[in-house]
């Protein structure tokens, strides 16, 4: 039944990563509360009727096309909403991936008190001005290391009343991506203490980083790259500068674990790359066909956890 | 919902609901007793602070005890009644209550579904335009609230929430008026009584001097009444209701008794066609008693009242709510004999008392002879002695007759009825004290009587053998201008009509104004119940049975079933035509649709995102014979889609014509063009 249900739903909503909300997609029903006041209706009418009371019939007409209007004024606060996904976000397998929708009421109204959620996932409310198009970023969960068909995302609403409630479900084409749940391999400890009499903040007196070059800050450069640990000990800003490639890149290498299990290799070198991101050391990465040469921006972080997450999947690296 | 609990914000919108309270409040005040309008009020401001502060709610421990207290006092209070009164009263005690546990949602919902109710309920009581305007605001006040309390996180909702509810009442507006028209109205099921007990103005079913003359200062109204046809003089409009046939030296009481109600019908309101002469139309005020008022020799002409074995009007259920009734005047209603035992019964007096009027009328009994005769000395004496009509009587001791007749000479039709009552029983004539009105003002355009509290009136009936039972009006006698033109006229050397008043419009009908003023306000109401709150099952017959083919109740359901069925597909309708216009207001965008719709029947590249130049290249490859079209055609797209500073005006036109043509030629050629996009 459920999944006959779900399978009408599938054909009436297709995959997209854009919908205009209309009769096609948008179901509505009474909530609770609106099941509640109709038998309130009934008990209006039944008191109008034992006391040949016409009043009453008028008042309880009076409430029962205004429930039955709230249909049409529930229909409307979603009617003609455009949503477009901007872009489904990267997370830890396991934890939720933000899904990045943009609303804009194209007709000119306020669509207030819509609640975006997807399954098991607590519910994002949100209110959509008349004039300007709003992002939103709704939490989505991931399962496993992948790419991530996001679930169908129900938005709902009950307003004016909680009487009635519409929603419809969009199931973005876009996919998103589960990095690898990071685990620290074995050996890191030794690893760490290795690079790290190599890392940047300690590098003035020390030879081997010869093509890293210290110079004053200056508007623009990166926060990161700046040597707190100098800061601290002089008060001026020193930005380490990287115009050619540090000398000896850490590489974060598939092969580094020979005989791990696949998944388990990924997190280990997910580990790595986190690691190596955090401490601010440049590196690259080796996965069997692929290499990113060694590089420290956010870009290349994430292409690497990317490719980690999408390693062995359809479409990604093998 | 996962939501559930109230931001602090949703008090906001319950600050509408309070006001709505406030009105229902005001409404029901006259009816609850003393201390639950205090607690109702006290705890609604208690509440009322409690969300100032921002907090949701008391202790529940607190509430527990509090509730518990209340339900004991008003069980006390009550004990054990079940009417729609306590009913309400219970329903307000739960409201009160609730406003000091506004936690969740539910809450939410349970207080405005108490409310609503409480609305409805309140129109059992209260049926005047005013109130009606005032229990439909705090509706439209309910709903506003009740938008404000859920979208509580949109800032600025308050205005908004306010013309959307006006919009949405004001839009549903026709489609009320329609199914308040045509919803049938079947006929009652069952019903509690509706109220416990009665504080209402009005007559009384004893009498002891002084107090009709209580109610001579009241302008309330009693009730109005229509006549088919001419309506009888003044003099004659003795509207009857009672029989006080039981004296105990002081007081007339009744013999019969109505027996307590249970659950009994509403009986169904009179039919409103138009009167039939000889007919007559009663709408009663509620007086919370089973008595009606007719004049004498009329007999029921609708089914919501009876006929007691007098030939009175009487109802099954208390009159608790204002009543439309039918009567017809007839032949004579009650049976024209008094058996042995009913001689004795209507002559009973007590053993002693009065002696010196039982002296009096034994001397005029031995002079007059006969028994009309010595009737006839009876109103003779009235009329002739300097008798004084007065409502400021003085005070009558041991012997009322004896006193009025001899000593005080003043009093009122009371005083006067029931002294001639008596002389009547001393002379072994039986009679009977009548109570009932006299009289009635004329409404707007002489449409109608009002029939107000100070048009009580109490007069004597006497048996005669060959003529039955005989009105007698000693009052009649000692200030005919009462009977002739009404207790204002009779009043006016005293000055005491309506003193205690002093802001009664009755008052001051001489003043050209007020009168205008009061006259139209009481025929606007006089409207109202009749057409509005008195619009019942046979109103609604009598409505329709105008219309050709016989309509009924039956009909009316299907009529009113197929009308919602048209409603609902006329909105559906609506909101798809409204959406399709949306999309397609621009009449290039139609055209392009229509384009695109012609490739994809044609099997040419289907999909839209394709730009208009390769959809060109794609259809001029299947259809070569087409291309000159095509292109041209193409190119006008092109130029409006990317060129918006142009303007393309002159071109829609020509673009429309190349598309129909495009399309008319390739219908032709269906069979070759099949084949070349195959290919």
């Amino acid at each position: 039944m459920r999944k006959l249900w779900w399978r009408w739903i599938n054909r009436r909503i297709p995959r997209s990563d854009e919908y205009r909300l209309g009769r096609r997609n948008i179901f509505v029903l009474p909530t609770r509360e609106g099941v509640m006041f109709a038998g309130l209706l009934i008990l209006c009418l039944l008191t109008g009727i034992n006391y040949q009371n016409s009043l009453i019939y008028l008042f309880t007409f009076f409430l029962g096309t205004a429930f039955y209007g709230t249909i049409f004024q529930t229909y409307r606060n979603l009617d003609d909403l455009h949503i477009a996904v901007i872009s489904v976000g990267q997370g830890v397998a396991g934890e939720v991936i933000p899904l990045h929708l943009r609303l804009s009421a194209t007709d000119g109204v306020a669509r207030p008190s819509l609640l975006f959620s997807a399954p098991d996932q607590s519910a994002l409310p949100v209110s959509v001005d008349e004039e300007a198009s709003q992002q939103v970023a709704v939490p989505v969960p991931s399962v496993r290391r992948g790419y991530v068909q996001v679930p169908p995302v129900r938005i709902q609403t009950d307003f004016p009343f909680g009487l009635i409630r519409a929603w419809t479900w969009i199931r973005p084409q876009s996919r998103g991506v589960a990095t690898p749940r990071p685990v620290m391999p074995p050996q890191a400890g030794q690893a760490v203490d290795e690079n790290s009499t190599e890392s940047p903040d300690v590098p003035v007196h020390d030879s081997g980083q010869a093509d890293i070059r210290l110079r004053p800050y200056r508007v623009g450069d990166a926060l990161r790259r700046v040597s707190w640990k100098r800061f601290a000990r002089t008060g001026h800003m020193t930005v380490a500068d990287w115009d050619s490639p540090p000398a000896d890149p850490s590489w974060i290498d598939w092969d580094q674990y020979p005989g791990v299990d696949r998944e388990l290799r990924l997190s280990y070198l997910a580990w790595q790359v986190e690691d190596a991101y955090s401490n601010e050391r440049p590196f690259g990465l080796k996965l069997p066909g692929h290499v990113f040469p060694p590089e420290l921006t956010e870009g290349h972080y994430r292409s690497c956890l990317e490719a980690l997450g999408t390693f062995g999947e359809d479409g990604g690296l093998s | 919902m996962s939501v559930s609990r109230l931001h602090s914000g949703s008090l906001r919108g319950v600050d509408f609901w309070f006001a709505a309270y406030v009105l229902i409040l005001l409404a029901q005040v006259g009816r609850l007793p003393l201390w639950l309008s205090g607690f109702a009020a006290v705890l609604g401001v208690l509440g009322w602070i409690i969300r100032r502060q921002g907090r949701r709610g008391i202790r529940g421990r607190w509430l527990a005890v509090l509730a518990l207290g209340a339900a004991a006092l008003f069980w006390v209070f009550y004990r054990g009644q079940f009417t729609v009164d306590t009913a309400a009263s219970f329903l307000v005690l739960t409201v009160a209550l609730k406003w000091l546990e506004l936690r969740r949602r539910r809450d939410l919902f349970i207080l405005f579904f108490i409310l609503c109710y409480l609305v409805v309920v309140t129109l059992l009581f209260h049926q005047s335009i005013l109130w009606a305007v005032v229990l439909l605001a705090s509706l439209f006040l309910l709903f506003t609230g009740l938008q404000v309390a859920l979208g509580a996180s949109v800032s600025g909702l308050s205005g908004q929430a306010l013309r959307r509810s006006g919009w949405l009442f004001l839009k549903m507006l026709p489609v009320v008026a329609f199914l308040f028209l045509l919803f049938p109205r079947v006929g009652p099921l069952w019903s509690v009584p509706l109220v416990s007990d009665q504080a209402t103005t009005g007559l009384s079913d004893e009498m002891t001097p002084g107090g009709i003359t209580s109610l001579v200062q009241n302008d309330e109204r009693a009730f109005r009444a229509t006549f088919g046809g001419e309506p009888p003089p003044r003099s004659q409009r003795y509207w009857r209701a009672l029989i006080l046939d039981r004296f105990d030296g002081r007081t007339w009481s009744r013999h019969e008794f109505d027996e307590r109600e249970g659950l009994t019908r509403v009986s169904e309101s009179a039919p409103s066609d138009s009167l039939e002469p000889g007919e007559y139309e009663v709408l009663l005020e509620p007086h919370g008693r089973r008595w009606g008022f007719g004049l004498k020799d009329s007999v029921p002409a609708s089914s919501n009242v009876g006929m007691d074995f007098r030939g009175l009007p009487r109802f099954e259920r208390s009159v608790d709510t204002q009543t439309r009734y039918r009567m017809k005047r007839d032949s004579e209603t009650e049976p024209r004999q008094l058996s042995r035992s009913g001689r004795r019964f209507y002559t009973q007096l007590p053993e002693d008392g009065n002696e010196e009027t039982r002296e009096w009328v034994a001397r005029e009994r031995r002079e007059a002879g006969n028994k009309e005769a010595l009737v006839r000395r009876f109103m003779n004496h009235f009329r002739e002695k300097p008798f004084h009509y007065t409502l400021q009587p003085p005070e009558l001791e041991d012997n009322p007759v004896d006193e009025l007749l001899f000593e005080t000479r003043s009093g009122f039709c009371e005083h006067y009825a029931s002294a001639l009552a008596f002389m009547l029983r001393t002379a072994e004539i039986p009679a009977r004290i009548m109570t009932g009105y006299l009289g009635g003002e004329p409404g707007l355009n002489n449409d109608y009587l009002i029939v107000r509290q100070y048009d009580a009136h109490a007069w004597v009936e006497a048996w005669f053998p060959d003529r039955g039972w005989v009105r007698l009006d000693p009052t009649a006698m000692i200030a005919p201008e009462r009977i002739e033109s009404g207790l204002e006229a009779a009043m006016s050397g005293e000055g005491s009509f309506l003193q205690d008043d002093l802001f009664s419009p009755q008052r001051y009908r001489d003043i050209g104004w007020v009168n205008w003023v009061s006259l139209r306000l009481d025929a606007v109401n006089y409207y109202w119940q009749r057409w509005v709150v008195g619009y019942e099952g046979q109103t609604q017959l009598s409505l329709f049975e105008k219309m050709p083919g016989s309509i009924g109740f039956r009909e009316l359901g299907l009529i009113t079933a197929g009308a919602v069925a048209l409603i609902i597909g006329a909105a559906v309708l609506f909101s798809v035509v409204q959406q399709h216009r949306r999309r397609f207001r621009d009449p290039w965008y139609r055209l392009y649709d229509r384009w695109c719709r012609w490739l994809e029947k044609r099997g040419v590249c289907g999909a839209r995102h394709t730009p208009v130049s390769a959809q060109v290249e794609a259809a001029v490859a299947a259809f070569p014979e087409q291309a000159e079209r095509i292109r041209a055609f193409g190119s006008v797209m092109n130029r409006v889609f990317y060129q918006p500073d142009t303007d393309p005006g002159p071109e829609l036109k020509q673009a429309r014509q190349l598309l129909a043509r495009i399309r008319r030629q390739t219908i032709h050629g269906r069979s070759r063009t099949a084949a070349s996009s195959g290919g």
